[in-house]
Order: structure tokens, then C-alpha cells, then sequence
């Protein structure tokens, strides 16, 4: 039998019917905020269109995102998108190894030239010409380089390729830095996170292979779908902020009765993503949910920001050094000038001058 | 753990959302039956808890229709009370909700079978036909020697 | 480094430490001062002078019945204004969050509810002082760019406050980088303008009240 030629031909050959892609459509709809009367368009889109070819880059990062992605193994709707991308080469999960599977890459990146989307999970060490993250002989700076170059857009999945994450945090030895920083010329869309949603990771993915084209994005390059409100905006715990009723500790009353965490330390009003509605492992609970505060992972620069249990209200440094300098020095200048101003009387009173 | 309903849902607040949702659909209602326009709500996309969900659903009722789907997991689709207008719910992972919405149409397009399906099933039966024709004359010429 | 974090870290650091160093040259230069001693001899019935001192504070907070009705509005507005002021200040969560990280001691948080009317009472309470002083021909004579300026930020932190809470305008990011922001402006300016009377107050009020009760004047 012949190589399906579409997705549609393909969901069929798989004893998935229309209908199954038309759940699905109803499906991202939701999740990208698309018009909800849009659906049956997505889906006929969808059903024409080829497979996408994707080549995912593993560079500095710890395999996270990838595990939030293909978390759920059942073949239900949600793994729908799995059939939608030709995922032409991925470490952890391709059969192959070694030569084979960077001949995968190659051939994938000839075949598909303009066509392909790259993923990039971890960020890209620079320091030193790139030589602190290699793979087959190479390093990751270049295999970025060379794949980028003939790709149609690429996705940072995870706040360490969309923002630099932890590898990024200080001291940084490794210089890394997020695709942002090194590729200019291609579309990128950041799927922040540690580790991103994986809905939202999915999402993404099926709108560029429905509509060719990048969702509406935030400063930041992420779809303002799914980046467009704060932890905080959306969260059930928000009338006891409102209330002014918080938790004072993890064990106190507050904690118990569910009030508002951000004496706590949560990041939640700082941070966008869309943990409070989509929520996590199929929509179980989320990290406040949960009774813990946002950590803000989905934001540049989170692991360095004074501090997870620290309220946003607090001053991050604490300058004891600087105040104590700038106590003695006022005293000095306070006591030299008194004493030149008691000079300045005495000698006065001594020349008979009336003070 | 606290119950994310019990305690209150995100502003604003959710009893307004669901007279706005119910004035929405007698709006499309009306669209429909003047210009035969269907249109659809997504539920999930508005700051609706559980509690609010379960007014909405009290309000609308059930009607004539309801059909109980099994594609890629399950998914239930009632008539309301008001004919035309469709509550559907579909179930994702461990049957939780992937897509709720209200659809004011005739009938929720998934219901009917869509032509490629329709194609690939003639296909199949014929086969099947000739599959089953194949074998009956294998075992009647295997009975005969 | 984003604007939130520049004001949570360097900003207020720079702040925390000018404010000291300013206090301190400023208190400690007024102490050593040459005080001229007063030569009158104290009468038989003055009292000590921290009793004078005392006394004669107490009896500044609220004025004489002659002067009551031209200063009526200056000392309750200025009142509502403190204490409006202190509650937003002493009685908001974050703020005893902020407090208790400098200090390390924290209190009760007042409902955010009634810290919000304290901070829109506090914000028409700094308007009608700017309205009097443009009003008033007197106030409006000796008034100088250094009033005007700690009006101004003092009246930026609640403003900026106010629009934190109620999410106004801008990402909640933005509006608390803001506010941190006018908070530091005013603890730069707080030892060099108007705003030291939160101490020197003490001083001036003490220091008048001990040269009339030495003289046997009963305020």
C-alpha cells in the first residue's frame, strides 16, 4: 500500500474516522483560543494537510520537557499529535543511534529543505566557541546553526532554550544563552516552562501545522493564547488575595483552609502561563493547587530572582554591607561638619565677633 | 487538598458569566431559527467552576436527544430542552474534559458521518463482502472432496 | 534584568542606603551642633526639661480654641493624612512582608479592604493639602519646589499602591516595579527635604516647648 499522503489518510489508515479529527479540532480550539465555530475548518485543514516533519534538538537541558510531552501514553485525544508530526529525529526517543540517526537528520533537513520545524529543548553553551555541549563530533552551536538554516520556524520548548533556564542561572559557566539570541532570521516561537504544559507544547505545534502560520505572540515570543494571563489573574485562590486572608506558613491554618500564598513567596502575579486552567498531568491539579507558590518558571532569568519562598513585595539584595557603609559615613560627615561648624563659632567668639 | 469550587472562582464573577452564556445562546437560538446561522460556545474557555457549570446545565435541561460517542475516548452530546441547541462534552486522558461547549445547530456535525469516512466504509464493506464470499466458497469446495 | 527586578534589588539597596546615610549625617550633625545655652534663669515653677518637652508636644497636637477655626482644616487633614498613611503602610500584608524582611519583626495584616480605603482616604487627604496650598495666599507665599517635591513623593507610593492592588492600566509586574520605585525616590529625598520633620519634629516642637516652660509660659 502506498505512503499515506495526508493526515487525513493517515488517521484513516490508523482507524481514526473525521469525527476523531473533528474532537480534536474542538479540542484546539479551546486550547488556542481559536473562534470555537472554527473547528470543522481546523479539522477539514488538518485533514489535508502533509505531516509535518519535525527535528527536535536535545542541547543543554535535562530531558524534562521532553518527558512532559509524551507524559500520557494512551492513544487518546490528547496523543492525536502525535500523528500529525513526522518526528524525524529526537534522541531520547528515535530507535536508531549514532550514524544513523544523524543520517536521519540530514536526510530529513534535505527532503523537507524550508518545509521542516525545528524543537529545541536546553539552552546553547556559547563560552569558549560552544565546546561544553557537543553531540556526534559536534558542537551544539553548529548542529543549531546547520539545521536552522533551512527551516521553516522553529520552537524553543522550556524556559532553558526560550530564555537561557538554568544553565543560564549564575555563575553560568557555560556561557548559555536561549535560540533567541543566536538565530535572527527564522520565525521562534518560546514555549516557556519548567516543563512547559504539555498541551500547550502540543497545541502549538497542531496550529502551525493547521494554519502554516505562527500564533499571535507576546513580547516575549509566546502565544498569547497560552501566555496571555497571569497565574494569578486565573487563580482559584484569588479572592483571598483580594480578601487579604494568606497563609503564613505551609502548615498554619491558612495553609490548610487554601488561602492565598503570596506571603509564601508565590510568583503567581508575575508569572504568565496558563497552569491555572489547563493545569497539569490531563488536568489533575497544579503546583498552588497542589499547596506550593508559583516558582515563576515560565519567566526569563526565574532561578535568580531572590529567592522561591521570598514575597514578591521584599527587596531581593539585602545591602547590609552598603547601609552600614552609608551609617558610618553619615556619621563622619555629620560629626566633621558640627565639628567645623564649632570651630567656626569659636573662632568667632575668640575674635570678639557675636555668633 | 481545598476544593478549587468551594472556595470561590476567578473574578469576574461566575454567576454573571452564566446569564451571559444563556443570553448568548438565545441570541444564536434566534439566528438559527431566522437564518439558519449555526454558531457554537466554548465553555472552557470562560471562567466557569464546576458549581457554575452544573446552574448551566440545570437551566438548559435535556431533551429528546442524546448520544453517547466513543472516539479517542468518550464523548457525550444531549439535545437541551430547547431544540437546537446542544450541549457537548468530550473526554480526553483518564476522562477528563478536553472540550465542552454549547452548539446551536440542527445537528452538531460530528453525529453525522463525514464522506471520507462514508468512502473509506464502502470500500471496507465491499471488501468485506468479497472476503466473506471468497471464504464460503473455500469451505464449500473443501466440503465437497 | 527586567524593571521589577532592578527595583526589588539595586534600587532599593541604593535607597536603603542613602536614606541611612542621609539620616545620619543630618541627626548626628544637629546633636553636635554648638547650641547656644539658653542664660536665662528657669523660673521656680518650670519644669524639668523633658516635662516641658512632653508637655508641650502634647499640647501642639491639637490647637488653641483662638486658632481653631484658621487651622481646622490643616491640623485634621493633616491627621487623616498620617494616619490614613500609617495604616496603608503598617497594615498591608506586603508591606509587613517588605518590613519583616528589613527589620525581621512582623504583625497582624489588616483586611486588604480596608487598607485599600485607607490609601484612597490618604490620596484625597494629599490632594486637598496641595489644593489648600495653592488656595491659600500665605501658604502659597512661602511654599518652595522643596514642598511641592515631597508632596509629590509621597503622594506616588500611594498612587502607584492603589494601582498595584487594582491591577490599573498596566501588567502587575510593571505597577509593583513602580510603586518599589517611588518608595525608593522618596527614602532618596526623605533626609534631604521636607520629610525629615518624621524626626526632626520631635526635635523643633521639643526645643520650643523647653524655651517657653523654662520661662514659665504655660502653653
Amino acid at each position: 500500500m502506498a505512503e499515506p499522503e495526508t493526515i487525513g489518510e493517515l488517521l484513516s489508515e490508523r482507524g481514526i474516522s473525521r469525527r476523531g479529527l473533528l474532537k480534536y479540532a474542538a479540542y484546539l480550539a479551546s486550547l488556542m483560543a481559536l473562534p470555537p465555530w472554527q473547528s470543522n475548518a481546523i479539522a477539514d485543514a488538518l485533514a489535508a494537510a502533509r505531516r509535518q516533519s519535525v527535528i527536535w534538538l536535545s542541547f543543554q537541558e535535562c530531558t524534562g520537557c521532553t518527558e512532559s510531552l509524551t507524559r500520557s501514553f494512551s492513544p487518546t485525544l490528547e496523543n492525536l499529535i502525535f500523528n500529525l508530526i513526522s518526528l524525524d529525529y529526537h534522541e531520547t526517543l528515535q530507535a536508531v543511534s549514532g550514524e544513523a540517526a544523524e543520517q536521519a537528520r540530514r536526510s530529513a533537513m534535505r527532503d523537507n529543505k524550508g518545509k521542516y520545524i525545528v524543537v529545541v529543548d536546553g539552552s546553547v553553551p556559547t563560552r569558549d566557541g560552544g565546546v561544553y555541549g557537543t553531540v556526534a563530533g559536534q558542537s551544539m552551536l553548529q548542529i543549531l546553526n546547520d539545521t536552522a538554516a533551512g527551516a521553516k520556524a522553529l520552537i524553543a520548548v522550556g524556559t532553558c532554550a526560550a530564555f537561557g533556564g538554568i544553565p543560564h542561572a549564575q555563575p553560568d559557566p557555560t556561557g548559555a544563552v536561549p535560540l533567541t539570541s543566536l538565530i535572527k532570521d527564522k520565525p521562534i516561537i518560546n514555549i516557556s516552562g519548567c516543563p512547559p504544559i504539555p498541551e500547550a507544547m502540543a497545541g502549538t505545534i497542531a496550529y502551525l501545522i493547521t494554519f502554516g502560520r505562527l500564533p499571535d505572540l507576546d513580547h516575549l515570543n509566546r502565544p498569547k493564547s497560552l501566555f496571555g494571563n497571569t497565574i494569578h489573574d486565573r487563580c482559584y485562590r484569588r479572592s483571598f488575595y483580594d480578601k487579604g486572608l494568606f497563609a503564613k506558613s505551609f502548615d498554619d491554618e491558612g495553609a490548610r483552609r487554601g488561602w492565598c500564598l503570596y506571603e509564601l513567596g508565590c510568583k503567581g502575579p508575575v508569572t504568565y502561563n496558563s497552569c491555572a486552567t489547563l493545569k497539569w498531568n490531563g488536568g489533575v491539579s497544579f503546583p498552588i493547587q497542589s499547596g506550593h507558590g508559583c516558582l515563576g518558571c515560565s519567566e526569563p532569568n526565574f532561578w535568580d530572582k531572590g529567592g522561591f519562598y521570598h514575597p514578591l513585595s521584599t527587596p531581593t539584595g539585602h545591602p547590609t554591607a552598603a547601609v552600614g557603609a552609608a551609617a558610618v559615613a553619615g556619621i563622619g560627615v555629620g560629626a566633621v561638619s558640627a565639628l567645623l561648624a564649632r570651630r567656626a563659632k569659636r573662632e568667632a567668639t575668640s575674635t570678639g565677633e557675636k555668633p | 487538598m481545598p476544593d478549587a469550587d468551594s472556595i470561590g472562582s476567578a473574578p469576574p464573577s461566575g454567576a454573571a458569566v452564566v446569564s451571559g452564556v444563556l443570553r448568548e445562546v438565545a441570541e444564536r437560538l434566534e439566528a438559527l431559527a431566522e437564518r439558519g446561522e449555526c454558531g457554537v460556545i466554548d465553555l472552557k474557555s470562560l471562567p466557569l467552576s464546576d458549581s457554575h457549570l452544573q446552574q448551566l446545565r440545570e437551566r438548559l435541561g435535556r431533551g429528546e436527544v442524546s448520544a453517547q460517542l466513543e472516539i479517542l475516548g468518550p464523548s457525550e452530546i444531549w439535545e437541551t430542552r430547547y431544540p437546537g441547541v446542544w450541549w457537548v462534552r468530550h473526554l480526553g486522558v483518564t476522562d477528563l474534559v478536553a472540550a465542552e461547549r454549547i452548539e446551536i445547530t440542527r445537528v452538531p456535525d460530528i453525529l453525522s458521518a463525514a464522506l471520507p469516512d462514508v468512502v473509506t466504509a464502502a470500500q471496507s464493506l465491499n471488501d468485506d463482502l468479497a472476503l466473506y464470499a471468497t471464504t464460503r466458497r473455500e469451505r464449500t469446495d473443501h466440503g465437497r472432496t | 534584568m527586567t524593571l521589577l527586578d532592578f527595583a526589588r534589588g539595586p534600587a532599593l539597596a541604593v535607597s536603603f542606603a542613602v536614606f541611612t546615610f542621609g539620616v545620619a549625617w543630618r541627626v548626628l550633625f544637629l546633636v553636635l551642633l554648638p547650641w547656644s545655652r539658653d542664660r536665662s534663669v528657669a523660673r521656680g515653677s518650670a519644669p524639668s526639661a523633658v516635662v516641658g518637652a512632653v508637655r508641650g508636644f502634647a499640647r501642639h497636637l491639637w490647637p488653641r480654641k483662638a486658632f481653631a477655626g484658621a487651622a481646622r482644616f490643616t491640623t485634621v487633614n493633616g491627621y487623616v493624612m498620617h494616619f490614613g498613611l500609617a495604616i496603608a503602610f503598617f497594615g498591608f500584608a506586603p508591606h509587613i512582608l517588605f518590613l519583616q524582611s528589613v527589620f525581621g519583626v512582623h504583625w497582624p495584616n489588616l483586611p486588604s479592604g480596608l487598607v485599600s480605603v485607607a490609601s484612597v482616604v490618604t490620596l484625597v487627604s494629599l490632594v486637598l493639602a496641595l489644593g489648600h496650598r495653592f488656595v491659600s495666599p500665605v501658604l502659597r507665599l512661602i511654599s518652595t519646589a522643596n514642598d511641592y517635591f515631597s508632596w509629590f513623593v509621597t503622594a506616588l507610593p500611594v498612587v502607584s499602591g492603589l494601582m498595584a492592588v487594582s491591577h490599573l492600566w498596566a501588567p502587575y509586574e510593571t505597577l509593583l516595579a513602580v510603586h518599589l520605585l517611588s518608595v525608593a525616590l522618596l527614602l532618596i529625598w526623605f533626609p534631604f527635604g521636607k520629610l525629615m520633620h518624621a524626626f526632626l519634629v520631635f526635635v523643633t516642637r521639643s526645643e520650643t516647648a523647653i524655651h517657653y516652660s523654662r520661662r514659665g509660659t504655660v502653653l
